[in-house]
């Protein structure tokens, strides 16, 4: 499934480390955490660049030190339904002052686009097929917004 | 009362806007049920037994006339012409059709109204006492504060997918009305020794299968670090919150298995971490808010209204509505009125379009306009005149409205049980009725004094029955409904959880049973003063049970 950025489909240069493959030294490689953890010096010694996969369960702050190096975080979105993403993201921004690529992948569905736009996500891997042009009406339905966040184009209750 | 700005009404429209897609897309299939579920629950709208039903967000329970016109006409236009007022201070619509709720939604916006988050794992609507601005023992006002968190909790971008419900409830008095601690989060308004406000914060409560008195998390937190902490607190739950199990997924458990300690620790973490300056309410608005809030032009009267006296001298019924159902107001000469939705055998909470009407057409004529709506199902009209009293009782007997039995044995609170409720095991709606008819001679009533009963038709206990003096729960043993009663409970200050007195009830049984206990509580209270709960709180249990089930 193609990555949606900016609103557009774009061609995604990031392979996934498949399992129990050991982290390759060249290319664009998203890497679970656990295997990352398992072999931090791995890491170091790459010259391609470096996203960590994180599943909903983890307390991000826990690895700050790792998060600080990477080129990108991929956070996982098992079920719409299930907004912990939500708040690990505003973690990472906030608390670990995280810049890079932000990319939200799994259960991604338009109705929750903004929201998740809103919490920082720039970047989204669907699980679903998605018409580009119903995304983009979804993220324009609201041009107004009572919390300080993202908050983009919207106009913010002040 | 608080009147949408432009911003506000720009918020509401396009909120409408939204759902209308949402709405046209699931009609054309494009979306899912299981996708869209989330969606509507999030506008108040659920999928009942026999229709969708739509709740309609009332914030606080306050209401001005024209809001309460437009949802008597919402009333008689798209459904059968009533409503039903809730325990969270809302009203359910029971038989729109789906294809209508847009245009509903854009008749609520008409008035600054909504059915946003009236439902859904996200931030339900805030309430309040249903007497604010108005108590005799108010700190302050607590309605600004909730109009604050109503607009800082809409469509909040990180906690709209919560492991489950979040209910807040503010109380601005000492008496506590909105039965804060038994929410997720409750709050009481404060003075500090310099004067400044702020909340003691209690978190983890809640009713349903696992019911807990919620706990105090801080003492006092100030003003400006109520949103941050709010959010604090959110984060804690929403990161941490069971997922697992939807029966053990509100925070009141997450509280529980971490201890409040632990619990408070985290949320200091979260918060000592947070960029406050952002999350605080923008400068300057909750004054903007507080404005819409002072209290109406009240006369200069005396303290006693002479032709109030002649009037309940001069009318035996109007006297017992006087007592039971007019409150002592803070200003002299004015009272609180509060207008029962619990007519004897009728449906509790519910209101007729053409009531609505009357009682809005009251409001503009005896107190400014407004009505509230409180967390037992009755309507308020807050600011009355002591010498308009009478006039207003006839017109509200001219509608049936004039039912004494506020705080009574009558005044039950009921939730749709199986009647609508697709989570029922059993009737509620009949055994209210029944209940109402056995107790409906009024100098029994008053000889009873204070008493409230809860009826829940199921564990998820939406009838407050965990805190009722008697609660009344129905469950389902092999197709046959019965009902377990229990004693104590109680949603004030004095916040507790009532105990169950032994084996059920079948549904023929339970208001003779309820008669068994009330002349038990007669017999063994020690002068007229001394309440069912004093007395059940001063004996226990045990001569209730020899009561009702000597004879088994």
């Amino acid at each position: 499934m193609p990555i949606i950025k900016n609103g557009q489909f774009v061609e995604d240069g990031w392979v996934t480390l498949e399992e129990g493959a050991a982290v390759p030294v060249e290319g664009d490689v998203i890497i679970p955490l656990e295997v990352a953890l398992a072999d931090v010096t791995a890491l170091d010694g790459r010259t391609g660049k470096t996203a960590l996969l994180i599943s909903n369960d983890v307390d991000v702050e826990d690895h700050a030190e790792l998060i600080a190096k990477a080129d990108m975080v991929v956070l996982m979105l098992p079920a719409f339904t299930d907004g912990r993403a939500y708040s690990q993201a505003m973690v990472l921004i906030e608390e670990l002052d995280y810049k890079n690529e932000l990319r939200i992948k799994g259960d991604v569905l338009v109705d929750q686009a903004l929201h998740m736009v809103r919490c920082g996500f720039d970047s989204f891997d669907s699980n679903h097929e998605i018409d580009l042009e119903v995304w983009n009406k979804a993220l324009h339905k609201m041009s107004t917004t009572y919390q300080r966040t993202y908050e983009g184009d919207l106009q913010v209750r002040s | 009362m608080y009147v949408y700005d432009d911003f506000d009404e720009k918020f509401v429209r396009e909120r409408a806007a939204q759902f209308r897609d949402q709405v046209e897309r699931r009609l054309s299939g494009q979306l899912e049920e299981a996708q869209f579920r989330p969606l509507r629950l999030m506008n108040g709208v659920y999928l009942q037994l026999h229709a969708y039903m739509l709740r309609v967000a009332v914030p606080y329970g306050t209401l001005s006339s024209r809001q309460l016109r437009q949802l008597s006409m919402i009333a008689s236009k798209y459904d059968k012409g009533y409503g039903h007022f809730t325990t969270r201070q809302n009203i359910q619509f029971n038989w729109p059709q789906l294809k209508d709720i847009p245009d509903i939604l854009d008749d609520l916006a008409d008035v600054g109204m909504h059915a946003i988050q009236t439902s859904g794992n996200c931030i339900r609507n805030v309430t309040s006492d249903q007497w604010s601005g108005v108590a005799a023992d108010e700190v302050a006002d607590p309605r600004p504060y909730a109009e604050l968190m109503r607009q800082w909790s809409s469509l909040h971008p990180e906690f709209s997918y919560l492991p489950r419900k979040f209910k807040i409830a503010i109380t601005g008095a000492v008496s506590d009305r909105a039965a804060i601690a038994f929410h997720d989060i409750g709050l009481q308004l404060l003075k500090n020794s310099d004067g400044e406000i702020g909340f003691r914060v209690l978190v983890g409560g809640g009713l349903g299968r696992t019911p807990m008195v919620a706990k105090q998390i801080r003492d006092f937190i100030s003003f400006d670090d109520l949103l941050p902490y709010l959010v604090a607190i959110l984060r804690a739950y929403n990161i941490e919150g069971r997922r697992d199990n939807k029966y053990k997924a509100r925070i009141k458990i997450l509280v529980h298995e971490k201890g409040i300690d632990d619990f408070r620790a985290r949320v200091d973490d979260i918060f000592e971490g947070l960029d406050k300056e952002k999350l605080r309410a923008p400068k300057g608005e909750i004054e903007r808010i507080s404005k819409f809030f002072e209290l109406p032009a009240y006369e200069t009267l005396e303290e006693n209204s002479p032709e109030l006296a002649e009037a309940r001298a001069a009318n035996a019924s109007f006297n017992a509505f006087v007592n039971r159902n007019v409150a002592t107001h803070k200003k002299p000469g004015y009272s609180i009125v509060n207008i029962s939705l619990k007519p004897i055998g009728g449906i509790p909470g519910d209101a007729t379009s053409s009531q609505m009407d009357v009682v809005a057409d009251l409001a503009d004529q005896y107190s400014f306009g407004e009505i509230r709506v409180s967390h037992e199902q009755n309507l308020v009209l807050a600011h009355v005149k002591q010498s308009d009293l009478f006039t207003l009782w006839q017109r509200l007997r001219e509608a049936e409205l004039e039912t004494a039995n506020i705080g009574a044995i009558t005044d039950m609170i009921t939730c749709p049980g199986l009647d609508y409720c697709t989570l029922a095991t059993a009737r509620s709606i009949p055994i209210a009725q029944k209940i109402s008819e056995k107790f409906a001679d009024q100098s029994r009533q008053d000889l009873i004094g204070d008493l409230k009963i809860k009826i829940s038709g199921c564990i998820n206990a939406c009838g407050h029955h965990h805190a009722g003096h008697i609660g009344i729960l129905g469950l389902d043993k092999k197709g046959e409904e019965y009902y377990q009663i229990t004693l104590g409970g109680s949603g004030d200050e004095n916040a507790a959880v009532g105990d169950i007195l032994g084996p059920g009830f079948s549904a023929d049984e339970v208001a003779g049973a309820v008669d068994v206990l009330v002349d038990r509580y007669i017999e063994l209270r020690e002068s007229k003063s001394e309440s069912f709960l004093d007395v059940v709180k001063r004996v226990g249990l045990e001569p209730f049970k020899e009561a009702l089930y000597a004879d088994h």
